[in-house]
């Protein structure tokens, strides 16, 4: 594996690892002034004006390294704002440099810039105009932490798997004629007309908004061309072509889609600040180019590695801003550009080809946080494949992650995709979530469910004991529950009752979103949206989902361990009692601590009764979630996943029956608990495995971390894809690895300036370690480290 | 007695194992790395660095064998009421026993990973001959459900053991610590004819020998150049293991002194060293 740059990719990377990311005010600016004269149009119509003139007049750079051109905001690391979804910047603008994790420059000119747009957007912004619908109940459980909408109350839905195949087929020029000829056919005569003609100008208005916006590359390219040396002037003039064709006309060679993409790739966050944009399959889409150049000569395989490196940089370069509270679910600016490559084709083959490999290169070569490449592993996948993706995780960045066709593709099926769609257009959308290449709308990420605190409001009769307020009524008594199963039984109906107060938020933040935010560009982009005359937020897309993740599996399964053992049949305690020794910390009860450490086998050993517990926990949580469709005509989808929102989720949660103190940190996703893996590796994957991940449409996530030494040498490669093939054979869905020391992140922590590059899996994405907060560092050196080569 | 069963072990023999680690042994070589490996008997280690002084193992400990962090081995008979009461898992029990049909139960939980991985179940120690009877009862029972056995032996058991050992066991991994008799007498307290004797008997197996690279003791060019050559003579392959002193912290767990504990782990370069010398004799793997 060839693990050098050359040398403009050098200076690129470079330039990124020593850039301070930025906070732009351009791009609020832009389109507050058209949204200020344009009052009386539709939001499509506004919707798609802003987006035009945001890409006539930004900012926009070519730098001495480009082969591919594209920034999203003026500065080579620099983060847009949308204060249409949620105007919390406003308050944060003196904080961001003093922030602990994820930190940004801002300027006083920016600063006040800001402050000037902020009024025009109250009171009329996605977070605001939800929060004013919501009950009472609703806002107190979620001031409990009982749930986060953190995301989508404060950022665009993102998570788009972008339609990259139609575009590298007909550019936006097929896809402008198509809304032209649809938008022949309407009329106002017809009561869809009213929504449907603004919808197709719309439309249309943004696919040559995107002409232009790569006319202006080829502009700006033309221009600098007249200064160049001989052999940038080439190179310059190329970059001109190429932006004077594409992505309007669809490309024909390797060079021309590489770019084709990346504007694909940035345009939806320059439109929207939604994270989670991903590339989905490019191994696939990208093949037939690469292997018709490669055929007639136009290009080498080097020249072809040296393009593909310089679209992961361009991708490692967008970034986005979080604010200060989900910045700690959401550590390290986690940007979750997905890539995914390997997978199968429509008929079920394995369809790896030599850009999978290519690619996997690419990802040690850049060796950045972003971005983030996944691998689709199925019985057909060649050796070689998986063997170069062990290698590359040995590298130590946390990537690929693996994931499971032979799970995803029933789960996909389940959730009314069809058989030949879900095999060919399934990747990973942002961090572990399922989705379908440019036929989907999912805002994946609708917030996290807090098991853990479900279970401290049950101990506690309905109230929540950290904000003493009553949030759940009408159940049975605690002092009436006189077995286990009536136990388990409760724990389910607290869930099934505030469970539902996150369907009521994200039903009524996506509806904002629709009416609020429209996405015209993603509208034209997406599968069924132009047929239908719909906008992709209001049911336009084919396939329409929202995902609700859990978090704390295996906090409320040792807990149930433990109750069932030492309250029901070992009569230690009682319920009341143990909740008393909670109430303490377990502070004068020692010697039930102690019990409840030593005696509990614990999920994550592969212990039947454990495992019986966390997968009938899971099948619940999913029957509760599944069990709601969304106001697109979708499905709510359950997940398994917490990114780093285990640490604030556990907070806010007092002392566990599993022993584990109170505002500790819960387990992370489908982790066993910190220290709970007692037998090793192996059988936690089992424990994992175990569950039903079928079921978990939304996607779950398991994260094991192995000691560099565990994975030496050819048989530590061998080993870990064997490794990988036998969890997914066992039925897990993904798992991913961190190949660092703890006595490395430790030393990063005391000298983070020479750790600038230390990229660390934090759960379904990877982050620069020094961009992480403390508590997350420390969450990270936590998780049982896996060294077995003694 | 057994005193640890680690999974995922990839180091030891084919594909992924389980290696179970038997209590006991009849060497006691110096620079041993598993001090409480040792003994046969259970017995119980205290880290220091882990323990928060909170005296809950000298309240409840019913022989009053421990003050001062210090566990009086006289009075101590290795109860472990101590290691349960310990918050912190400062104190630790080494030794528990199984019996075959336990430990088998336990060997088969990574059943999945031996057959996708061609790996199976690794003994070591200790010394796994040293409970012989134990060892053959647990190894033909795994080999009944088809488990791929390794042994990790020091070599010392008689003829006639070799050959029950060479009908229940698929792989051998044997040490063989010095070639010259008179220095593996001085320092280890017994001959090496019998081990070099078994590795003749075993060399028609899948065996391979192993020298654990002891600065000072054996690293010398003559030895390893004569063991390289015995390697050829007998047709097996030759490994190399760079001694490390990771053991520290628990001869200090023990309250043992250790004669190696400022003697530097070999580094990957000093080991390639060494394995350079052995292949100009024989084919050698790190």
């Amino acid at each position: 594996m060839n693990l050098q740059l050359t040398e403009r990719n050098q200076m690129f990377r470079n330039a990124l690892i020593n850039t301070v990311p930025i906070i732009s005010a351009e791009r609020a600016q832009i389109v507050t002034k058209i949204y200020q004269e344009n009052e009386q149009l539709s939001p499509i119509t506004k919707a798609a004006l802003g987006l035009k003139a945001v890409l006539e007049q930004m900012t926009i750079e070519i730098q001495d390294w480009d082969l591919i051109v594209g920034n999203q905001a003026d500065g080579l690391r620099a983060s847009t704002i949308n204060p249409a979804v949620n105007t919390w910047i406003v308050d944060e603008l003196d904080k961001f440099e003093l922030r602990d994790g994820s930190r940004f420059h801002i300027s006083e000119e920016t600063k006040e810039s800001i402050r000037k747009i902020i009024p025009y957007w109250k009171n009329k912004n996605v977070y605001e105009k939800t929060m004013a619908l919501l009950p009472e109940d609703t806002t107190n459980a979620m001031d409990s932490l009982v749930f986060t909408c953190g995301y989508t109350l404060s950022k665009g839905c993102g998570h788009w798997l972008v339609n990259m195949e139609r575009v590298l087929k007909e550019g936006f020029a097929g896809i402008e004629a198509q809304a032209r000829s649809l938008r022949d056919t309407c009329d106002l005569s017809d009561p869809d007309g009213i929504d449907k003609i603004p919808f197709y100008d719309a439309v249309i208005m943004v696919c040559q908004a995107v002409r232009d916006f790569a006319l202006r590359y080829r502009a700006l390219a033309l221009e600098k061309a007249q200064s160049a040396d001989e052999q940038r002037k080439k190179e310059l003039l190329a970059i001109a072509e190429i932006c004077d064709k594409i992505p309007y006309q669809a490309p024909s060679t390797y060079h021309e889609a590489i770019q084709t993409v990346f504007f694909l790739q940035l345009i939806p966050q320059i439109e929207s600040d939604g994270t989670g944009i991903s590339a989905g399959r490019l191994d696939m889409f990208l093949y037939p180019f690469y292997k018709r150049d490669i055929e007639d000569g136009r290009i080498t395989r080097s020249q072809a590695e040296e393009l593909t490196d310089q679209l992961w940089l361009k991708i490692a370069s967008v970034i986005q801003v979080w604010n200060e509270e989900d910045s700690k679910s959401f550590g390290g600016h986690p940007i979750s550009q997905a890539i995914t490559l390997g997978g199968m084709d429509e008929q079920g083959n394995d369809n790896t080809n030599e850009l999978s490999y290519l690619m996997l290169e690419t990802t040690a070569r850049v060796h950045m946080a972003q971005p983030s490449v996944c691998c689709r592993i199925n019985r057909g996948t060649p050796d070689d494949f998986l063997s170069l993706c062990s290698e590359v995780i040995r590298e130590g960045l946390g990537m690929p992650a693996m994931y499971n066709d032979e799970i995803a593709i029933p789960s996909l099926v389940s959730h009314g995709i069809p058989l030949d769609l879900a095999r060919k257009y399934y990747a990973v959308i942002g961090c572990v979530e399922m989705g379908i290449q440019g036929k989907l709308c999912a805002f994946a990420n609708s917030g996290y469910f807090n098991l853990a605190k479900t279970l401290e409001i049950m101990l506690h009769n309905g109230i929540d004991p950290a904000t003493h307020k009553k949030l759940v009524t009408g159940t049975r008594r605690l002092e009436d529950i006189t077995d286990f199963q009536s136990f388990t039984e409760l724990y389910y109906d607290y869930m099934e009752r505030l469970l539902k107060h996150q369907v009521r938020v994200t039903n009524a933040v996506d509806t904002m979103h629709a009416r609020l935010v429209p996405l015209p560009f993603m509208s034209a982009i997406t599968d069924g949206c132009i047929d239908s005359g719909k906008e992709v937020q209001s049911g336009g897309a084919l396939y329409n989902y929202d995902g609700i993740q859990g978090v704390g599996l295996a906090d409320v399964t040792d807990s149930f361990l433990s109750v069932k053992k030492l309250v029901f049949e070992e009569h230690f305690c009682t319920l009341p009692e143990f909740v008393t020794a909670l109430d303490a910390d377990y502070k004068g009860y020692d010697e039930l601590w102690i019990r409840v450490r030593k005696e509990i086998v614990r999920y994550g050993n592969h212990s039947a009764e454990a495992d019986r517990l966390a997968r009938e926990l899971v099948r619940r949580f999913c029957d509760t979630v599944s069990g709601y469709q969304n106001l697109r005509g979708g499905y709510f989808i359950p997940g398994m996943y917490s990114n780093s929102a285990n640490v604030p989720l556990g907070a806010v949660v007092g002392a566990l029956p599993n022993g584990r103190h109170a505002y500790a940190p819960i387990a992370e996703a489908c982790s066993p608990s910190h220290g709970s893996e007692k037998s090793g590796p192996t059988q936690a994957a089992l424990s994992v495995a175990s569950l039903d991940h079928v079921l978990m449409t939304n996607g779950s996530q398991y994260n094991q971390k192995y000691h560099p030494a565990a994975l030496q040498g050819e048989k530590g490669i061998r080993s870990l894809s064997q490794l990988i093939r036998t969890f997914f054979l066992s039925g897990g869905y993904h798992i991913q690895f961190n190949v660092v020391s703890s006595e490395t992140l430790r030393d990063a922590q005391k000298h983070p300036e020479q750790y600038r590059d230390l990229v660390v899996r934090v759960a379904g994405y990877t982050a620069f370690f020094t961009d992480l907060n403390k508590e997350i560092q420390n969450d990270i050196i936590d998780r049982t480290e896996m060294d077995f080569s003694a | 007695m057994i005193y640890s069963i680690q999974r995922y072990c990839i180091h030891d023999g084919n594909g992924i194992r389980t290696t179970v680690f038997f209590k006991g042994c009849q060497l006691h070589c110096p620079w041993c790395a598993n001090p409480e490996s040792q003994e046969p008997s259970v017995q119980i280690g205290y880290l220091e660095h882990k323990c928060s002084d909170c005296g809950k193992c000298e309240q409840i400990c019913p022989k009053h064998a421990i003050q001062n962090h210090r566990i009086d081995h006289q009075l101590c008979d290795c109860c472990g009421r101590c290691v349960y009461y310990c918050p912190q898992e400062a104190l630790q029990i080494y030794g528990e026993e199984y019996s075959v049909e336990q430990l088998v139960q336990e060997l088969l939980r990574d059943r999945i990973f031996y057959e996708q991985s061609g790996g199976g179940v690794t003994f070591s120690g200790g010394e796994a001959t040293f409970q012989a009877e134990y060892l053959l009862k647990t190894a033909s029972a795994l080999q009944e459900k088809g488990i791929h056995t390794a042994l990790e032996s020091n070599g010392l058991f008689s003829s006639q053991m070799c050959n029950r050992l060479s009908q229940t066991i698929d792989q051998f991994l044997i040490d063989l610590k010095h070639m010259d008799d008179s220095h593996h007498k001085k320092i280890l307290g017994v001959s090496n004819q019998m081990i070099l004797q078994n590795l003749h008997a075993l060399s028609d197996k899948d065996l391979t020998i192993r020298l654990p690279v002891i600065p000072g003791f054996n690293d010398n060019e003559a030895n390893l150049r004569q063991t390289a050559r015995f390697a050829r003579h007998l047709n097996v392959p030759l490994q190399l293991l760079g001694f490390h002193n990771m053991g520290t912290s628990k001869y200090h767990a023990l309250g043992l002194s250790y004669d190696y504990e400022s003697i530097p782990s070999m580094s990957i370069s000093q080991l390639e060293e060494k394995k350079e010398i052995c292949r100009q004799e024989w084919k050698c793997i790190l």
